[in-house]
């Protein structure tokens, strides 16, 4: 780590420290009726965050694709969010698999850079 | 990988596995369903590691998978959420009604 990156280092930390936090309180919120709500906006807080914060790393040098990417996936998204609440288990599953394909794609990447 | 980052990896599970079992320990079985939708939205935070593996552009393979993996976490996100809160607003009309 070069001393001109230490600081937006700290910063992403401490995004993703927020973040983590976040997310951990949505999840609590969300087990009762009456916080469910404040469930949601921590976790678009915490998710939110951890974007920014990520966007800041100082290996990123190609924005447009990121843009590109992003904006795809909010138009296959929405979509998905505005399904018949009967197709909700199946919507949740595939749901599921796109996670699974997410974590396999970055997890194999990972390696073949190694 | 050497001894002392694997002890803090497992730190970090152990602690980490007696949170999420706390936390939805006693949940209503009322929101098992919005819980699920928000858990699959909470999980694509696999997004950060595709966001750098896209923007650092080491090979084209690695761009292509980060790539594909922004699109399929993205739209966990945005799907998870909107369906989790529209979920909720129909909670929300329905209490008044079961508890006068």
């Amino acid at each position: 780590m070069t001393p001109e990156f230490a600081g937006s280092q700290v910063i992403i930390e401490i995004l993703y420290l927020i973040a983590s936090a976040l997310f951990i309180l949505s999840l609590r919120w969300m087990s009762s009726p009456t916080t469910a709500r404040h469930g949601i906006w921590a976790g678009e807080a915490g998710m939110l965050l951890a974007i920014c914060g990520t966007l800041l790393h100082h290996g990123i040098v190609d924005y447009r694709l990121i843009a590109i990417a992003l904006v795809l996936g909010t138009i296959i998204g929405v979509p998905l969010g505005r399904v018949a609440m009967t197709a909700v288990p199946q919507r949740t599953a595939l749901s599921h698999a796109f996670g699974a394909l997410c974590v396999t794609l970055v997890g194999s990447a990972e390696f073949y850079l190694r | 990988m050497n001894s002392s980052t694997l002890i803090n990896a497992l730190f970090i599970f152990v602690l980490a596995g007696f949170i999420g079992f706390e936390v939805i320990r006693r949940v209503s079985p009322l929101l098992h369903t919005p819980l699920m939708s928000l858990t699959n939205a909470l999980d694509a935070i696999a997004v950060v590691g595709a966001i750098v593996l896209v923007g650092e552009h080491k090979s084209t393979l690695s761009a292509v998978f980060g790539f594909i993996a922004v699109i399929a976490a993205t739209s966990n996100i945005v799907g998870g959420f909107l369906i989790t809160d529209r979920m909720l607003k129909m909670f929300k009309s329905s209490r008044p009604a079961a508890k006068p």
